[in-house]
């Protein structure tokens, strides 16, 4: 893992303002619907990105607007990175026809296809196959456009990941997967899911497809970022697939009312000492790309952001119970 | 700032939450993060954070009471806050639930206080609730105009499938064909092929008697055929006649009544553990080597009893609703007597030697046996064992003894040497991680030589830790005691005539025969060194005198041989010099040789 400091310089101050605004606004989206979940105002399951926030700040980042992404069950965090708007976000999550989904897929299916958010997804893996389709679209149609896959540990795996990057491999596909170890696959450890051999560098499960492979501190942004645009360049330029491990934590459960027994003493408190939405603003301000105020401004104006969105989705109406029937079939296969 | 604490969502399949304990009261301060209230959902307890520094205003929800998710449970707000805002809201979401919508709600959950997201899904359910079809199976209902009711779904939780409706629709086709070709038309609609209705008719035969091999169940005419051939509806079934009617037992009527209660109210599981038992065995031989009558049920027995002292919750009863954890151990065993069934109860076992457990269960089951058990002797129980190892059971599910709420099935020692523990329990009483425990704990006891060893009175301890020429004496009375070994243990006495019981040989009785077996061997090893073949040697050793100390011992040795008595006496020369007990024998004491040599 290469330190931030010596990289950090290359990085413009805009850029770095605006994924502390990211990570704001992933942590406060996600704080917030928390809260709503327990209040039973949000259906149906919730799995929270709290802690990872660098990582999909940090990777999309690092993409461009004609680039690809497919997410998890766990995706709040890279929608958001990825500019979706929290209100609509909000009102998928509540069930509402304004949602992204027109209120039918929920936290675990939002997609924006013209934003190439090609989806979350709510089985492990299930992404994968997904950008891997996006990459060879990207090839066939010569184009130097990147897809890019985030998938947990657990997923390293699954038979897809496997499949998918072998294909990606003899092809040279523009292809990048995130994965992001938060050190549990669901309430299992990583130590019990993966052979020794593999703890030290998860990303020796693309070892024999070839693949570029990078391993970064998934707590701070601007190593994700810079890891990020490396693989992206090399993508572009035809030179096949990369994965990049993210090493990070899940500060919340598996799931929202997750007891958490699996949980070691101590251990969630030594990593919220490295939490990106601590140590981040601390640093942009000693290195005065950043005042105080300015950090504070930022969080007041997103948390009115997230308040408003709240409403919206809470004003919003249910679908009609007509809209069951759409979005089932393909309307022949056109480009979005 | 302030909000309404409300009872949390704790995942999906959750439909109430009960407030467990608040941990603050009305009035009291908290700061962020404050562990509030812990609640207990279906599957899991959860504490409740303050989500705010403020002081808890009200509490809403009192301890033990259940609610459903979303519910609210109190109230934080600050010291001086006015609290018409939050009820405002409180009293909104209560009424909001019951109104909410598009007039399509039929039913009010008026008393449901969660908001907008529980509204629709009793919305869906009571849609639901009216028919349950998928899309397609609506479409073909609308268009054929099926009225979806009268339809018997085959999908998923008994919705109505597309093929639902065309199966329906078919049947309806099919019931009209019938009531015009037959009249004896039956009420289920059968499925049939033309050719077979033709022939059933032509033979007379109806259809609903009929097995269908066809498409979904549909009858073929090769069915009508067969169903012909087979002597279709002439022939008869398995016929049962009943050739003696019994009432049952008094007894058996009794174990009737109750272990049909059982079965029907405690919830049984059963867990198995296999173990080896050659430990158990072990120390079951060096009992019976010292003539204790003690059986492995026994040993098992009094192993129980550790048990349940360990794990009281298991020695205990099940009465009204209520864990009644019992003081004494009491374990029923369950004896296959004549009358039926019967568990003589074997008390305070935990604080017996296995000795008295043995005693008490010998007399408890031959009076049982013998017809002569007394209430006494049949009540009382905290726990029973059953054990069918006996008559080549490997293990088994027995049902629990009620009140009690376990009992443990003694399965036989297999081939291999291991045998199995089944404990069934009553779920609603402890839980299968406990029962884990008890076997693990029991089986523990069982293959641990030191802890069986010391359920009895009498020393019964081999001495595996001793090499060879290395012996532990004990004295196990005034002038008695047993000598340990490698190899076994032998005992030794005084006699009557000096203060002893004369059990067993006295030490010099002990040394005597030592010296006597060590001069019998040497002349043995000599002969088989020099070739000389020798049938048999023994020997007989006397001490004089009788009692105090020793003055001359006599050794005559019996050599039976066809050597000439000139080598015999070689060979016994030089087994005197080497033998090496009569090496340790002092010069103050002569040892007087002589040979008997034997022609055979």
């Amino acid at each position: 893992m290469s330190s931030q400091g010596e990289r950090s310089a290359a990085i413009a101050d805009q850029e770095r303002i605006e994924m502390l605004r990211t990570m704001v606004r992933i942590r406060k989206f996600e704080s917030v619907i928390q809260n709503k979940f327990a209040d039973a105002e949000v259906p149906g399951f919730l799995h929270l990105y709290i802690g990872q926030e660098a990582i999909a700040t940090g990777v999309c980042q690092a993409l461009e607007e004609r680039d690809y992404l497919t997410s998890t069950h766990r995706g709040h965090g890279h929608c958001i990175a990825r500019g979706l708007e929290t209100d609509r976000m909000a009102a998928e999550l509540y069930g509402k026809e304004t949602g992204y989904c027109k209120g039918k897929g929920g936290s675990m299916h939002i997609a924006d296809v013209n934003a190439g958010m090609l989806g979350a997804n709510g089985i492990v893996a299930g992404g994968i196959p997904i950008a891997t389709g996006a990459a060879l679209s990207a090839k066939m149609r010569d184009t130097d456009e990147v897809a890019v896959s985030f998938f947990g540990d657990g997923a390293l795996s699954e038979g897809a990941f496997h499949e998918s990057f072998n294909q990606a491999g003899i092809w040279d596909l523009p292809l990048l997967g995130i994965v992001e170890n938060n050190q549990y696959g669901e309430m299992t450890g990583l130590e019990e899911q993966h052979p020794p051999s593999a703890l030290d560098d998860l990303t020796i499960y693309g070892e024999p497809y070839g693949v570029t492979r990078m391993r970064v501190d998934g707590m701070d942004v601007e190593a994700v970022y810079e890891a990020t645009l490396e693989a992206v360049e090399q993508a572009r330029n035809g030179d096949g697939p990369a994965l990049i491990e993210c090493v990070g934590y899940r500060f919340e459960g598996h799931h929202e009312g997750d007891s958490q027994f699996y949980r070691p003493d101590g251990e969630l408190e030594e990593w919220k000492q490295r939490d990106p939405l601590l140590t981040y603003p601390r640093k942009l301000i000693d290195d005065g790309v950043l005042t105080e105020e300015e950090h504070q401004e930022i969080e007041a104006e997103i948390e009115a952001e997230i308040e408003d969105a709240i409403e919206f989705a809470r004003n919003s109406d249910y679908p009609d119970p007509q809209q069951a029937y759409e979005g089932v079939y393909s309307d022949g296969g056109e480009q979005a | 700032m302030g909000y309404i604490v409300r009872m949390p969502q704790m995942g999906m399949e959750m439909d109430q939450g009960e407030v467990v304990s608040w941990e603050y009261e009305e009035g009291d301060a908290v700061e962020a993060d404050d562990v509030i209230v812990v609640v207990e959902s279906e599957k899991a307890t959860n504490e409740v954070n303050a989500r705010e520094d403020g002081v808890i205003r009200r509490i809403i929800v009192e301890e033990t009471e259940k609610v459903e998710p979303g519910t609210p449970i109190g109230i934080l707000a600050g010291p001086e806050e006015d609290l018409a805002q939050y009820e405002t809201q409180i009293d909104a979401s209560l009424t909001e639930s019951a109104d909410d919508g598009d007039g399509e709600r039929r039913s009010s959950s008026g008393q449901s206080a969660a908001a907008t997201a529980s509204a629709t899904r009793s919305e869906t359910t009571d849609r639901a609730a009216d028919v349950r079809a998928s899309p397609g199976a609506k479409r073909l209902a609308g268009e054929e105009g099926v009225d979806l009711t009268a339809v018997d779904g085959s999908g998923p939780g008994g919705a109505i499938t597309e093929d639902d409706v065309e199966a329906h629709l078919e049947n309806a086709d099919d019931a009209t064909d019938e009531t015009t070709t037959s009249a004896a038309s039956s009420d289920e609609p059968v499925r049939a092929s033309p050719g077979a209705r033709q022939r059933a008719t032509a033979e007379g035969v109806s259809l609903a008697a009929v097995d269908g091999t066809g498409p979904g169940g549909a009858i073929t005419e090769r069915d009508v055929e067969a169903h012909v051939e087979s002597g279709g509806e002439t022939a008869t079934g398995a016929s049962r006649t009943i050739r003696e009617t019994r009432e049952l037992s008094t007894v058996q009527q009794t174990i009737s009544d109750r272990l049909g209660e059982s079965y029907r109210e405690a919830v049984h599981v059963t867990l198995n553990r296999s173990f080896p038992t050659g430990t158990l065995r072990e120390v079951k031989t060096a009992a019976d080597r010292r003539d204790l009558d003690v059986s492995l049920t026994d040993l098992l027995l009094r192993a129980v009893g550790t048990q349940l002292e360990a794990q009281p919750e298991f020695n205990a009863l099940f009465e009204d609703g209520q864990h009644k954890l019992v003081e004494e151990v009491n374990v029923g065993v369950a004896v296959d007597a004549d009358g039926g069934l019967l568990t003589p109860v074997v008390p305070a076992v935990s604080e017996k030697s296995v000795e008295d457990v043995a005693a008490a269960r010998r007399t408890l089951t031959r009076r049982a046996l013998d017809g002569e058990a007394s209430i006494d002797d049949l009540s009382g129980g905290t726990f029973t064992v059953s054990n069918l190892g006996m008559f080549g059971i490997d293990d088994f599910d027995p049902i629990i003894n009620p009140p009690e709420i376990a009992i443990l099935g003694v399965g036989r020692i297999r081939d291999d040497g291991t045998m199995t523990l089944s404990l069934s329990f009553d779920h609603r009483v402890v839980n299968g991680a406990d029962a884990a425990r008890f076997l693990d704990g029991l089986v523990d006891v069982l293959t641990a030589p030191d802890a069986l060893c010391e359920y009895f009175d009498a020393d019964v301890s081999p001495a595996p830790d001793l090499d060879d020429r290395e012996l532990r004496i004990e004295t196990t009375g005034e002038l008695a005691g047993r000598v340990a070994s490698a190899y076994g243990t032998v005992e030794f006495d005084e006699p009557e005539a000096v203060g002893g019981s004369g059990s067993a040989p006295s030490p010099v009785d002990h040394f005597l025969g030592a010296l006597g077996s060590c001069l019998s061997l040497t002349v043995r090893q000599l002969a088989s060194r020099d070739d000389v073949g020798v049938r048999s040697v023994s020997a007989d050793v006397v001490g004089s005198p009788d009692r105090g100390p020793l003055e001359t011992v006599d050794v005559r040795l019996r050599i039976e041989t066809e050597a000439d008595v000139e080598t015999v006496n070689a060979l016994v020369d030089e087994a005197e010099r080497t033998c090496y007990v009569a090496r340790v024998v002092s010069d103050e004491v002569p040892v007087r040789l002589d040979v008997d040599v034997e022609s055979p």
